[in-house]
């Protein structure tokens, strides 16, 4: 039987224990730790923080957002569809104010009004060869050919097509990504390749396109021709004489992860800054088109539009309001498309940029990780052992991300972190079974303490 | 003889003034904003005479998306003008004559990716945001309905801007106001391709009047309108205690939508249309064509 003294000492820590929580409940912070617990264990969150820490603004691309929001379409009187003589005259303003390239963010696939239709190819037509590049989003839709795969996706024709042939500075983009079977954006697609009888041909992303016209190191447009020939015949001709590699750029991963470092807010919420040409730049700007719009709908003169706001900045002219119907799911929330693409695109270079990794190489990375995290932590305690991994994880991050893409980087910690939960599992699993057969149903519970020796004493 | 001996004093000062020159430029380049200018509304024809940026004693012209540095001054001097404004000390704010010069304080949090991931650790221990409503039902083209002034006559001041939203119908829309007696001319007629219009109430109006809205396949709904050239005297405690005018706007709309009978509600939505791109504004825009009123 136990004595009383026992029983109390059983008893204590229990009572401390629901004393400490039924005083934090009372002034509300029971709440915010078990927020923090939650919090902790969001997959999302972790991919949030690998991608700061991994370096994924190394070179990044200065971006603003003209935003066509409730705003501007409140504005123009709710239409439909965002009137085209407003996108051109704001890639006008774009050029004039020389940007270090532009992207049209629009579905340009079907006729809309006429004088906006008409305004369009107009500034098209007339759009300068040594005006900023441009490039225009391509629509995508399923291929109308019996037996063609459900996913395989076509080109559209464009209202524009004619008055693009031949344009050195226009390019077509698709602004695709990937969405994971939860229906979350997490990775974009570099280039989309489409055979034909004839060869066929690669359209690059918007995000290539930025890293190419708008890094700090700017690259030819021929650059991209370049890239995408190579991609053509490598899809499209495998058999044929090899084509000789394309030099840039240096880690040309179709699939990787985009680094959401941008969240759908104000100008003022907590902006990031980056270093560009010795001056401190904010990494993300986004201006509403309303407020580059007079109240008779045109749009302002360049000079009453600061030089800082656009120039040898990458321009995207995209649309948030509700009809757009373009918002999507992503690690850091709901964000339309455009914000979408500007993650892409800020955060390319330190992804084209790093040394490229094939899935053996990531996977030996990952396995010795691992192997280096169990011989460190085999021998520690539950708590120092966590401590020890996280300091592990948030260093790989660093190191691999200066060497590797930063979601590379990623990819690789994230790995390793989940082989050491793995083994954990297994260990604590295989634990159970050796003592099963001694101990019987008793191996699930906690291995009592050692009582203290007795005492002995001589005999004299 | 004097100047003789303090020429290499004088030499040293030019040349150290030239070469803190560029240490300045670089200065202005590394600082950190305290926010940006978001937008400039104003008539006059040259903005430099409507408003501008005071800064270090020197006038710098008002420029959409320019920065504000801590210690600026934004200076209205044309009393239409205002000047839109968000920093991290005003967030957003509409700076116009009454409330001219206004100084900006504070700067923007710059760091790189340790304070950024310190922020994200920071989130941890912040709580989720409370949930909102959303409406699930699928959206349709239904009938052409106007929920705003239908209960009562109207009043509306002649002269004044009339905002009116609907909701339904087939674009494209018409909306007329016309004379209320058999075969009355239209005093004013707009189109409009979306669910809210703005319309001109001509000041030669009078009497009874008629706002119509038609849509395209030749439904339409109908206001009755009162022309008062005389609207209700707004306490002066609203305009005086208003912040900002566009605040003094939203607040005079929701004095005269507390009237009554209900015959000013016409009148305080032109009101709040006025006040521009002011959330508060829109948010009682949205209200109203939802066919709802605020409520003490």
């Amino acid at each position: 039987m136990k004595r009383p003294s026992r029983w109390i000492g059983l008893l204590a820590k229990p009572a401390i224990l629901a004393s400490v929580i039924g005083f934090l409940s009372f002034f509300g912070l029971a709440d915010q730790i078990a927020g923090f617990s939650a919090n902790l264990g969001e997959k999302d969150r972790i991919v949030r923080w690998s991608a700061v820490l991994s370096g994924a603004t190394r070179d990044a691309v200065p971006v603003t957002l003209i935003d066509i929001d409730a705003a501007t379409m409140a504005l123009l009187g709710h239409p439909q569809r965002v009137p085209r003589d407003l996108v051109a005259g704001l890639a006008s303003l774009a050029a004039a104010k020389r940007a270090s390239g532009i992207f049209l963010d629009m579905d340009t696939s079907q006729p809309g009004s006429p004088a906006g239709d008409q305004a369009l190819l107009a500034f098209i037509s007339a759009y300068p060869g040594d005006a900023p590049p441009l490039a225009l989003a391509r629509r995508l839709g399923p291929v109308e050919q019996a037996g063609s795969r459900d996913e395989a996706l076509a080109e559209q024709p464009s209202i524009l097509d004619a008055a693009v042939r031949g344009r050195a500075n226009i390019l077509w983009v698709t602004s695709i990504s990937r969405i994971d079977e939860d229906r979350v954006v997490r990775r974009w697609e570099l280039s989309r390749t489409f055979c034909a009888p004839d060869g066929g041909r690669t359209l690059p992303s918007p995000q290539l396109f930025a890293a190419a016209v708008a890094s700090a190191d700017p690259r030819p447009l021929s650059d991209i021709q370049a890239f995408a020939a190579a991609r053509t015949q490598a899809i499209c001709d495998p058999g044929a004489a090899t084509a000789p590699a394309s030099p840039w750029p240096r880690n040309p991963d179709q699939r990787a992860a985009i680094a959401f470092l941008i969240a759908d807010g104000p100008d003022h919420a907590d902006p990031q800054f980056i270093r560009r040409d010795g001056r401190n730049v904010p990494l993300f700007r986004r201006v509403s088109a309303r407020a580059l719009m007079t109240s008779a709908g045109t749009i302002v003169a360049p000079r009453a539009v600061a030089d800082d706001l656009l120039r040898d900045r990458f321009v995207i002219i995209g649309a948030s309001h509700a009809e757009s119907l373009d918002g999507h799911l992503t690690p850091i929330g709901f964000l339309p498309g455009a914000l979408i693409v500007a993650n892409a695109v800020a955060t390319a270079p330190a992804v084209l940029s790093g040394q490229p990794l094939g899935p053996l190489g990531a996977t030996l990375i990952a396995l010795a990780l691992f192997g280096a995290m169990m011989v460190v932590t085999s021998r520690l305690r539950a708590v120092a052992a966590s401590v020890v991994i996280a300091v592990a994880v948030l260093v790989s991050l660093m190191a691999l991300g200066r060497i590797f893409a930063p979601s590379t980087a990623g990819d690789i910690v994230l790995a390793a972190f989940g082989m050491v939960a793995f083994l954990s599992t297994l260990e604590g699993l295989y634990t159970i079974c050796k003592e099963w057969r001694a101990r019987g149903w008793r191996a699930l519970l906690k291995p009592e303490k050692p009582q203290a020796s007795q005492r002995t004493e001589d005999i004299a | 003889m004097l100047l003789a001996r303090m020429r290499p004093a004088l030499l040293a000062f030019a040349f150290v003034a030239a070469a803190s020159l560029p240490v300045r430029a670089e200065d202005e380049a590394m600082r950190t904003p305290a926010g940006y200018i978001v937008g400039v509304e104003t008539p006059a024809a040259d903005p430099d005479e409507a408003a501008h940026i005071l800064r270090e004693g020197q006038e710098v012209s008002v420029q959409i998306g320019g920065a504000l540095f801590d210690g600026d001054q934004v200076v209205v001097r044309e009393p239409r003008t205002s000047v839109v404004i968000e920093t991290v000390n005003d967030r957003h704010l509409r700076v116009d004559a009454a409330h001219s010069p206004h100084p900006i304080k504070g700067e923007l949090p710059a760091g790189g990716r340790f304070s950024a991931f310190a922020a994200m650790v920071g989130e941890l221990f912040r709580a989720r945001p409370e949930a909102r409503t959303v409406n699930l039902i699928g959206r349709t083209d239904g009938t052409l309905r106007l929920q705003l002034g239908r209960t009562v006559t109207q009043r509306v001041v002649p002269g004044t801007r009339l905002w009116i939203a609907w909701d339904g119908g087939m674009k494209p829309y018409t909306v007329e106001i016309r004379g209320r007696a058999e075969g009355g001319t239209a005093l004013a007629t707009t189109r409009a391709s979306g669910r809210s219009a703005v319309v001109a109430l001509p000041r030669k109006a009078s009497g009874p009047l008629l706002l119509a809205v038609s849509d395209a396949v030749g439904a339409q709904v109908r206001i009755d309108l009162l022309a008062d050239p005389t609207p209700p005297a707004v306490p002066e405690w609203i305009s005086e205690g208003a912040p900002t005018p566009a605040f003094g706007q939203v607040a005079t709309a929701l004095w005269l939508l507390d009237r009554k009978p209900a015959e000013w509600d016409l009148h305080a939505a032109a009101i709040a249309a006025e006040a521009g791109n002011y959330g508060a504004a829109e948010e009682l825009l949205l209200r109203l064509a939802e066919g709802k009123r605020p409520a003490r």
